[in-house]
């Protein structure tokens, strides 16, 4: 029998033992007696989860992106930049994006992405960052259930 | 009838629901008593030290990170307040030659009787217990009594898990041997053929 057949022979009885001979068991009136000294203490507030922004929010704002994703490839002429977007989009210059990007950014180019659409995933992303960022400031978690 | 998870009890404890922290206790009030016995070797002191750890988890819930189990968390709990309690009793000059003393004359006692019944079993394995150092005791319960992998004993126990098993390995072998009359017992009516 080799030394680790021992071991497991020894945890095997061991364990039968401590099986058969069981838990102490804690006093009869053990509960009533903590909740007597639990009585005596305030009860606690608790911290709820509220999301900063609610699950309808989201939808909200989703629907607003997605509007917006879907007005840039199907209403709108990708190089017609009109009315209030055009105002917008103006004052930004996205060429810096694109060759930052590299690669990825001649291919965005090449799909014939608008600065629209990049705009919007711009706004998506700022979004999830700005609720990470109120959420760590504000110390909420969300809860696991 | 379904059992409400602890996470049930602990949210409706944080709504403002003291009473529902008793279905915590109810759960895992024989291990921590236990857990508490095996470390004080005195049944006054261990409920008390197990009553106030419940306290403890009571007034501290909010700062329970559900990432480890609850039970993890209230044996932690329970494991400090034993430890904190052995200190005192240290600083108090509380005599642990004596303590042993007693101990050992309480142990030649029983070695004059037959193991007869099951509470002379269960005191036997409480002796052969209280041999060994405070942390291996904890380590050994934990693994035999609520069958805890090492991961989860080396996190109440604040140890590495390469450590507590060692301690295990080392407790194991000196409970084998403390335990050699009752093992034999055990042995021979596991070989004896039921009629």
């Amino acid at each position: 029998m080799n030394s680790e057949e021992n071991i497991d022979n020894m945890d095997g009885t061991l364990r039968d033992i401590f099986n058969r001979t069981g838990k102490q068991l804690a006093p009869e009136d053990f509960t009533r007696r903590v909740m007597d000294k639990i009585e005596t203490q305030p009860a606690l507030k608790g911290v709820t989860y509220q999301p900063i922004i609610s699950s309808g929010g989201w939808i909200i704002i989703s629907l607003i992106i997605l509007s917006l994703i879907a007005y840039t490839l199907y209403l709108s002429g990708s190089e017609s930049e009109t009315g209030y977007f055009r105002d917008i989009l103006k004052n930004f210059d996205l060429t810096w994006l694109r060759s930052w990007l590299g690669d990825l950014g001649s291919r965005l180019v090449q799909i014939q992405l608008s600065s629209k659409v990049i705009l919007s995933l711009l706004a998506i992303i700022f979004v999830g960052f700005l609720e990470i960022l109120l959420r760590q400031k504000l110390k909420l978690k969300r809860w696991s259930h | 009838m379904i059992q409400k998870d602890d996470l049930s009890y602990i949210n409706e404890v944080l709504a403002g629901n003291k009473d529902a922290f008793a279905g915590l206790v109810d759960r895992y009030k024989d291990m921590a008593y236990t857990l508490a016995v095996g470390l004080l070797r005195d049944s006054q002191e261990a409920e008390e030290a197990t009553q106030d750890a419940f306290v403890k988890a009571f007034r501290s819930l909010q700062g329970y990170k559900r990432k480890a189990r609850f039970s993890t968390w209230i044996y932690r709990i329970v494991y400090n307040e034993c430890i904190s309690r052995l200190r005192k009793r240290r600083v108090h000059m509380v005599s642990l030659e004596e303590y042993s003393a007693a101990e050992k004359d309480h142990d030649e006692m029983i070695d004059n009787e037959d193991i007869t019944d099951l509470e002379e079993q269960r005191q036997r394995v409480h002796q052969a217990l209280g041999t060994l150092p405070e942390k291996d005791r904890s380590i050994v319960m934990l693994y035999y009594f609520e069958d805890l992998p090492v991961e989860e004993i080396a996190r109440i126990t604040g140890l590495t898990s390469s450590n507590v098993k060692i301690r295990l390995f080392r407790a194991r072998k000196k409970l084998h041997s403390e335990l050699n009359v009752l093992i034999n017992e055990y042995n021979t009516t596991q070989l004896t053929p039921q009629s």
